[in-house]
């Protein structure tokens, strides 16, 4: 079977840093992966690498049998890989409400306003947070966990590589955040 | 009044303060993170929208206090302008030129490398600033075609 995610060799240096070395891994279909290792090893640098926003010093990333990254090349651009990503901050997008940062991430889509709509409804369901859609960041309370009003930001990660189902996931440090284990809802 | 519409109110005049506004720019843009670029790449949203409806809205109040303190300094430079040009005199920039076109040209030439020199050294400063940023943009599409 053809692995989803496919690394070989790779490799990653910044200046004289090297960041990561010769890592190589396959993920098949319905395969879950942790990457664990201490703080500044190296973990965020490759799910960026796989995600296509850094190119790879050396090695290749191969997606569903297609070349996607090689050596200082991305080949494939991060929206055309078909997969989601959790940042470790989380990434919400301050001025929008929840609803309106669920449906930023439809922006770049063909979908009629209409599906769009549907499609929001429907990953805000899914990640039980449909009655927190219209609230707003408030810039008054100073703790970032505690500017989103309950729930909403894991919830809203969950519900941005929720909206269009996405085969795969990369998650940075979903759990150091708080309250997001528990806001993921089983996908369909 | 003459003087205040063709000095301050002038905006080639008021270009002068363009590094202030800058700077003052580019403090918010560093209230944004990267990660809110590469969330925005990975989930295909366009670059203009992107910038328009997010990146825009985040910085107005940067903004909008660069534009303030430019008026500002403008308004304040009133008083230097009436200290260097008193009523009729040459106006400052017409000083400046008349000192260019009869200084020695070695002095000229000398002014205009120490000018490019600077400026070079400001541009060198910024690209280096920005090419964090960029390199996260590079990879939004430009339009919505997937």
């Amino acid at each position: 079977m053809t692995p989803v995610i496919e690394v070989r060799r790779l490799s990653k240096t910044y200046a004289a840093h090297v960041v990561l070395r010769q890592v190589s891994l396959a993920l098949e279909p319905g395969e879950h992966l942790a990457v664990l290792g201490p703080s500044g090893c190296g973990k965020s640098t490759l799910l960026r690498l796989i995600a296509g926003l850094d190119p790879p010093t050396e090695g290749e990333i191969w997606m569903n049998g297609e070349l996607a990254s090689r050596a200082q090349r991305v080949l494939v651009p991060p929206h055309r890989r078909h997969l989601a990503m959790v940042f470790q901050d989380l990434a919400l997008w301050p001025v929008l409400s929840v609803r309106e940062n669920v449906r930023f991430g439809l922006a770049g889509t063909r979908h009629s306003p209409r599906e769009r709509r549907q499609r929001v409804d429907e990953a805000l369901e899914v990640c039980a947070i449909a009655e927190l859609g219209g609230r707003r960041y408030s810039p008054a309370v100073n703790s970032s966990a505690s500017r989103w009003p309950v729930r909403s930001p894991p919830g809203r990660a969950s519900c941005c590589w929720t909206n269009r189902f996405p085969p795969s996931t990369c998650a940075s440090k979903p759990v150091s955040t708080r309250r997001f284990a528990g806001s993921v809802q089983p996908r369909r | 009044m003459d003087l205040l519409l063709t000095g301050v109110s002038n905006p080639s005049y008021r270009l002068r303060f363009l590094p202030v506004a800058t700077v003052l720019a580019m403090r918010g843009f560093e209230t944004t993170t990267p990660s809110w670029a590469g969330a925005a790449a990975v989930h295909g949203v366009p670059l203009r929208t992107y910038l328009g409806r997010m990146l825009l809205p985040v910085m107005v109040p940067s903004l909008t206090a660069a534009a303030l303190l430019v008026a500002l300094l403008a308004s304040a430079d009133v008083s230097t302008i009436l200290l260097l040009q008193p009523p009729g005199e040459a106006s400052f920039s017409v000083a400046i030129f008349t000192v260019m076109a009869n200084a020695p040209e070695s002095l000229v030439a000398s002014l205009c490398v120490t000018y490019i020199a600077g400026a070079a050294v400001i541009l060198m400063t910024g690209w280096q600033w920005a090419g964090g940023w960029v390199s996260h943009l590079a990879w939004m599409p430009h339009d919505a075609s997937h």
